[in-house]
């Protein structure tokens, strides 16, 4: 009898589906890699920002230099801290990292000019330029009130952007989803305010 | 400056002109076309422009002119009952305006008939305030400042609105309106229209400070900061458009928007403010370091007229606080400077500064 070996499957179908793995395997590591070079890369418009300063480092832990503004020791106008802050990877996002840096409580020595526990409920730019920042209602419910601190309250969030973000032109605060007259009953909100340098002292 | 917008400054000025006539001269900068006509009782000076950057009327002669306002790109000069004729000399940057006395002037048969019209004039008539509006700060549910003892700025502004209202009508015979007289939640455009819709001379806003720092103390006076709103100018301002009339017809309105009806008076407003900051140190009433200073202040920006936001104090600082409340001497002197203002402004202004001495 002769014994009769079990016919190989055929080696030719085995071969392609192989390499129909091995190019979808290629292509998805050149569409990730795609992706992670446009992700990542720096924008041009922020060329000549504090934020193209991003020191050279993997993508997910690059920071760059920002100017966060807080109360100078006398309380009567902001004074500029250069702060590290997480790198954005566009306009928009390093928008909101930049408020979300400037809402965290003051560095040591230092005080804050937004009242505690306010929050970024949402950030958009438009395309001329003009950045709406949505914060939470303890903008208004923390603030103690008057010309003077609510003035360096609304001018800490316009010139954190301004100043950052040459694409940014203007900041419109809005509260609670909401266009607001004021914050305290004196600042006109109602309108995107510009940077306005008078209400910051050079220097710590 | 605004971009894209024509403001010319302009500054004028009253003196008497030998015995009897008077001489206006209007000077303006840059030099800017412009049309001189007598409509009834009124001299007005047109310019080609949007709106006009103009000065307080310096001198007081109210035989010749009673009052001026702006209207749009035009100065309106009411002329008193002495004008009979005028004579203008126009150069590229000054206009001469020789108002002559009825005297001097060919017979008017119309005043024959009204001899009392020249003695019922007061020669101390205020030129150019009659109604001045007071706002009180906050109100209702917009509380404003808490100051540690318990002071809360919606009743204190109140308070000493009802002081300075009373102090201006007794003193300086103006009428004055209150932008809220009972605890109501006002919002700032409608105490802004207040003052419009009256045609008040002045807008009044009084409120009280705060600040995170309690040693910091004293009283300011605000006006509107135009570097504040010079995107929302470059549209242009003053618009002119034709408006339907009962009867038939149009007649051509200037439409300025409500969001720059502050604009063409924010020098006026700025000298304002110095006025009174002025005037409160001179009663020896606490003042901040920037006793004067401009700020995009919503319940000035709607005000068609010379408009400024008085703090009176810091509520968080405990002096200040303690001595607003009591409403003793600082209350009085704060209402003291306020009226002493309107008379100054009332008798004329001696020079007019080009810049505010206090930034």
């Amino acid at each position: 009898m002769t014994a009769t070996t079990p016919a190989k499957p055929p080696a030719k179908p085995r071969s392609a589906r192989t390499r129909w793995l091995v190019a979808v395997a290629v292509v998805g590591v050149l569409t990730a890699a795609t992706w992670a070079l446009v992700a990542f890369w720096p924008p041009r418009s922020t060329t000549n920002s504090p934020a193209a300063s991003a020191p050279s480092a993997p993508a997910d832990a690059r920071r760059i230099h920002a100017l966060l503004f807080y109360v100078s020791e006398a309380g009567t106008e902001l004074v500029e801290s250069s702060r590290e802050i997480p790198y954005g990877a566009t306009p928009v996002q390093q928008a909101r990292l930049i408020v979300e840096a400037q809402l965290q409580p003051a560095p040591g020595g230092m005080t804050s000019a937004i009242p505690a526990g306010t929050t970024m409920r949402a950030l958009f730019l438009t395309a001329r330029g003009e950045a709406y920042v949505d914060l939470s209602r303890e903008v208004v419910s923390g603030h103690s009130g008057g010309s003077l601190d609510e003035a360096l309250t609304v001018f800490t969030i316009v010139n954190a952007l301004t100043v950052n973000l040459p694409t940014v032109s203007a900041v419109q605060i809005l509260v609670d989803g909401k266009a607001v007259d004021t914050l305290a009953g004196h600042i006109d909100l109602r309108h995107p305010l510009e940077r306005s340098l008078k209400w910051v002292r050079k220097g710590q | 400056m605004l971009v894209d917008l024509r403001m010319p400054q302009v500054a004028s000025r009253i003196d008497r002109q030998g015995a009897v006539n008077g001489r206006l001269v209007v000077e303006f900068q840059p030099a800017t076309a412009h049309r001189v006509s007598r409509d009834g009782g009124n001299l007005v000076v047109r310019f080609e422009a949007d709106q006009l950057d103009s000065s307080p009327l310096v001198g007081v002669l109210p035989d010749f002119v009673k009052s001026v306002r702006i209207d749009g790109p035009a100065l309106v000069f009411e002329l008193g009952p002495k004008v009979a004729d005028i004579r203008t000399t126009e150069e590229s940057e000054r206009i001469v305006i020789d108002l002559l006395a009825q005297a001097t002037a060919p017979a008017a048969p119309a005043r024959a008939n009204q001899p009392q019209d020249t003695p019922s004039v007061d020669p101390t008539a205020p030129p150019s305030v009659r109604t001045i509006v007071i706002d009180p700060g906050h109100g209702g549910d917009d509380e404003g400042v808490h100051g540690a003892s318990g002071t809360i700025e919606k009743d204190l502004t109140l308070q000493v609105a009802k002081r300075l209202k009373a102090a201006l009508e007794s003193r300086g015979g103006v009428r004055v309106l209150l932008a809220r007289d009972g605890d109501d939640n006002v919002p700032v455009d409608r105490r802004a229209a207040l003052a419009n819709n009256n045609k008040a001379d002045l807008f009044i806003s009084l409120h009280a400070n705060a600040s995170m720092k309690p040693e910091i103390r004293g009283a300011q006076v605000l006006s509107l900061n135009l570097d504040d709103y010079k995107r929302r100018g470059q549209g242009g301002v003053g618009a002119s458009k034709p408006v339907p009339v009962v009867g038939g017809g149009t007649r051509v309105i200037d439409a300025v928007p409500w969001e720059l009806a502050q604009i063409p008076f924010a020098s006026r407003s700025a000298l304002l403010a110095s006025m009174v900051a002025q005037h409160l140190a001179d009663r020896n009433v606490p003042m901040f370091g920037r006793a004067t200073d401009v700020a995009p202040l919503g319940v000035l920006v709607g005000a068609n007229m010379p408009a400024v936001l008085v703090e009176m104090g810091f509520l968080t600082n405990a002096d200040d606080e303690r001595t607003l409340a009591s409403g003793g001497d600082v209350v009085g002197a704060l209402v003291d400077a306020i009226a002493a203002t309107v008379v100054e402004i009332r008798n004329g202004i001696p020079q007019p500064p080009a810049q505010r001495p206090i930034r």
